[in-house]
């Protein structure tokens, strides 16, 4: 009788050894996998902006992390607003796990809407971390109203400055959701220049990153010649309105819609704007990896950005950059591609047809 | 606030700080020196090395960069008649004539002691200004941004020599050329065809080096010998620039202070305050006959405002956020690694950072001008070797300075275009930078036009400040053809038959 047993813990002993050592092997391939190698972060935006500073962070941060340490080099593909360094890392660079990209939320909002010209798919690709920013929406005193819920009986006209109107899509679908008659004035340069219009009067409706909102509006606030109306916000995994971490008391776009009609918005229009705001919440930047890298590279990213979260070099460094939100990985990032899948053509047409009427925005 | 100014100057005189502004000051007049690069460049390079760098340094190390490249950007323009950089491209206009006639250190003299004083007034006027600058930067709105675009269209006329109708001519290719790409209000890409490149538009430092380099180089081994058409020696060299600038004293304060009134406006950019600087220079010059042929004071006006204008874009990036120029870019992402947040409490909360930001300004000035004024006699002995020899290098340095923005193909097939295009020009008596302030104003003036319309309809008309710059620019072109006249009523009777004057068809005039 032992030595049907024996056979078995034979057996038995044999197959934990191979598996271990299949497992000791993939280790050995994740670990190996970026030896000796460089990778290259394309930002398609110039040297200087929000999302160039991100995607610097990152690539100075993340290689040492991943197992092989890997020198990571940033390199600006500027031009045609993002569209030649996202057109290059969709169609010419090797999808080895060698070439990284760090898009900000609009440029996603942009593939994900299918912009004319760019060839960028996200369902091809997968993020590897990325970086929240809320936005706080503003108007000037002289709209002639006290607090939030008199919104729809502003005076005047309502001027919104507007610098690209897919990059401020969110904004705008969430005056289009309250009803309300903006008259939009294309051909600022950025939202920097629309704060110095609202600053000075020029216009009456403005939309900020709710940093740039706390530094530079809320002394208007104080002066009284502006009053803010609502944040963005965020929208969780069930559709749910959030509200923005930075400025906790300040009440969301739904929420104030809920308060001057009684009901949570509804229709097409909502779920268009459940759609975008989680698509532009990594506004200050998405790393992007190709889907279809080897597995070992993957895991070698993964491994990497983890490690990266620990570095309290990294975190020191990271606190200024990213204004007080956290660095988005793992779940949290898995909700951006849902979302995305969760749209319905509906909301598709939807967004195309309002920006190709109002700005003749083309789409593929 | 005076203990504030002088406890930044013994945070800046630390030795590592130091060595930072020294190693900024050195990699600015390197990418000065090199024409089509820009400040930008510069300071992306050493953007990753500022993680982890303390704010003082790291500042200290941009600004460097930022002062030294309108310094040296001058050695391109005056000794090649290639334009360094965007901010020196009206230097060619006297300064390459200068160094033909053999007095390229004479030129290059004048211009870094201009540069000098211009940059200390420039450094001098943010310091006194800032606290009450946004009041001020904040009077510019959409309409007056358009006048002030038409003010630079108004400088066509004196840039156009005597030949005002090729001159419009040139501007309105110019403009016509400055629409290629993304309309400036809409999302219409004109001429564009669909080929992303354009998306953009042409890219102004393609188009300079296109327009004025390769002509000149062109002509140059056409011609044979050097760059000094006479051997003269190099002249009294750079002492004798240096007195120059200083006899002219006025004019560097008053075109620095217009220097650091443009730079400080957000919206106009910065590549154009010199040919403006250049612009009222000749204008309000009573003899006028020397402007484009040599005068010192063409060169003196565009630098000293070239350099006080860093002073100038300094005030709305600090101040709100808003870059004044693409270097400024690079320094508010620098801030935000360091956590500092521009804006009006960087004067309560960052002071002592606003104060080494100006001691850098001004010390990497004088650095800068230092040095560049030592290279000056020694580089400009390039001028005196048979063109032949330092050709090739000249070709392959505008050729990547052309390549490095987008490194497409395109960069290459466009720089030959207008090389081809400045060729002709020059060849048919066109004069070229009218073309180039028509090309850099068009889309600023389509934008605030029509944004001005958009916000106003037509009350805008109205505005104080609207009619006030209109005004100015009417004074100015008529003040400045009242001047030619008169001027040339009272040389007319003394003068002789122009000797010099060469035949026509053969132009060296830009």
């Amino acid at each position: 009788m032992s030595m049907p047993k024996t056979r078995h813990l034979t057996a038995l002993a044999a197959g934990l050894a191979f598996a271990t050592a299949s497992l000791l092997g993939t280790a050995q391939a994740a670990d190996d996998y970026y030896d000796g190698k460089n990778i290259r972060m394309i930002i398609p935006f110039s040297a200087g902006g929000g999302t160039d500073t991100f995607g610097r962070l990152i690539s100075q941060y993340l290689g040492k992390h991943i197992p092989g340490e890997p020198t990571i080099v940033a390199e600006n593909v500027t031009g045609a607003g993002g569209l030649l360094g996202s057109n290059e890392f969709a169609e010419r660079v090797d999808r080895d796990g060698t070439t990284l990209m760090t898009a900000s939320g609009h440029l996603n909002l942009r593939a994900f809407l299918g912009l004319k010209g760019l060839r960028l798919d996200l369902d091809e690709l997968e993020p590897v971390v990325a970086a929240p920013m809320g936005h706080v929406t503003a108007i000037s005193t002289q709209a002639g109203i006290e607090e939030p819920g008199e919104l729809m009986e502003a005076q005047g006209r309502l001027t919104k400055g507007i610098t690209d109107p897919v990059g401020l899509l969110e904004s705008l679908v969430a005056l289009e959701m309250f009803g309300l008659e903006y008259r939009a004035v294309p051909g600022y340069g950025g939202r920097g220049d629309t704060r110095i219009a609202f600053e000075r009067g020029e216009l009456m409706i403005n939309t900020q990153s709710t940093p740039a909102y706390l530094n530079s509006v809320v002394p208007l606030v104080d002066e009284g010649r502006v009053m803010p109306l609502y944040a963005i916000g965020f929208i969780d995994g069930d559709g749910n309105p959030v509200r923005d971490p930075a400025v906790p008391d300040m009440i969301t776009a739904p929420e104030l819609y809920e308060q001057i009609h009684g009901e949570m918005p509804s229709g097409t229009i909502w779920e268009a704007f459940k759609v975008t705001v989680p698509l532009v919440q990594n506004t200050r930047g998405t790393v992007w990896a190709h889907g279809d890298i080897p597995e070992e590279a993957m895991a070698a990213l993964q491994v990497g950005v983890e490690g990266m979260l620990d570095d309290p070099e990294f975190q020191e460094a990271a606190g200024n950059i990213l204004e007080g939100y956290d660095i988005m990985w793992g779940d949290d990032l898995r909700q951006i591609k849902a979302s995305m899948a969760a749209a319905s053509p509906e909301v598709l047409d939807y967004l195309r047809g309002m920006l190709n009427e109002r700005f003749g925005t083309e789409f593929d | 606030m005076l203990d504030a100014l002088i406890n930044a100057l013994w945070i800046l005189l630390d030795p590592f700080r130091l060595m930072m502004l020294f190693t900024g000051v050195a990699m600015g007049i390197a990418v000065g020196i090199l024409p089509g690069l820009g400040g930008l460049m510069g300071m992306a390079l050493v953007l990753p090395f500022l993680f982890g760098m303390d704010a003082y340094a790291g500042v200290a190390l941009l600004i460097g960069i930022a002062a030294a490249v309108p310094s040296a950007d001058t050695f391109p323009s005056v000794l090649m008649g290639i334009p360094g950089s965007s901010g020196s491209q009206a230097t060619i206009m006297d300064g390459y004539p200068m160094a033909q006639r053999g007095e390229a250190a004479r030129a290059l003299g004048a211009a870094f002691t201009a540069s000098l004083i211009g940059g200390l007034i420039g450094a001098l006027a943010l310091s006194a200004v800032v606290p009450f600058a946004r009041p001020l930067i904040l009077a510019f709105g959409s309409p007056e941004l358009f006048m002030l675009t038409l003010l630079g269209l108004s400088m066509i006329g004196v840039l156009s020599g005597n030949r005002p109708l090729k001159g419009m001519l040139a501007a309105v290719a110019g403009l016509a050329l400055g629409t290629i790409g993304g309309a400036p209000v809409a999302a219409e890409y004109r001429f564009a065809a669909d080929f992303l490149y354009l998306y953009d538009g042409l890219s102004l430092v393609i188009v300079a080096l296109g327009l004025f380099a390769l002509p000149e180089i062109i002509d140059l081994l056409a011609r044979g010998g050097a760059i000094a058409e006479r051997s003269r020696g190099l002249g009294q060299g750079w002492v004798r620039g240096a007195k120059d600038t200083l006899q002219h004293k006025w004019l560097v304060v008053r075109h620095s202070i217009i220097g650091v009134a443009i730079g400080a406006i957000p919206g106009m950019g910065s590549s154009i305050i010199d040919w403006v600087n250049y612009g009222i220079a000749a204008q309000t010059s009573k003899d006028r006959s020397q402007f484009g042929k040599g005068d010192v004071r063409g060169v003196i006006a565009p630098e000293s405002a070239n350099n006080a204008k860093e002073g100038g874009v300094l005030m709305p990036t600090l101040l709100f956020g808003v870059p004044g120029s693409s270097a400024m870019a690079m320094l508010l992402a620098a801030l935000m690694i360091f956590g500092v947040q521009p804006g009006p409490q960087m004067l309560t909360r960052d002071l002592d950072l606003v104060f080494v930001i100006i001691w850098s300004l001004a010390l990497a000035n004088v650095f800068g001008t230092l040095i560049c004024l030592l290279l000056s006699k020694p580089i400009s002995r390039l001028t005196f070797i048979p063109f032949q020899y330092i050709a090739p290098v000249i070709i392959v340095i505008v050729v990547v300075g052309a390549w490095q923005e987008t490194r497409h193909w395109a960069d290459l097939a466009l720089l030959l275009g207008f090389g081809l295009l400045g060729w002709i020009m020059k060849r048919s008596g066109m004069p070229r930078p009218p073309l180039l302030i028509g090309f850099i104003l068009s889309g600023l003036a389509e934008r605030y036009l029509w944004m001005s319309y958009n916000l106003y309809d037509w009350a805008w008309l109205l505005r104080p400040g609207v009619l006030t710059i209109g005004a100015l620019a009417v004074f100015l072109v008529v003040g400045s053809v009242m001047l030619k006249r008169s001027t040339e009523r009272s040389t007319d009777a003394l003068q002789h038959a122009d000797d010099d004057r060469k035949a026509p068809g053969r132009e060296d005039k830009p």
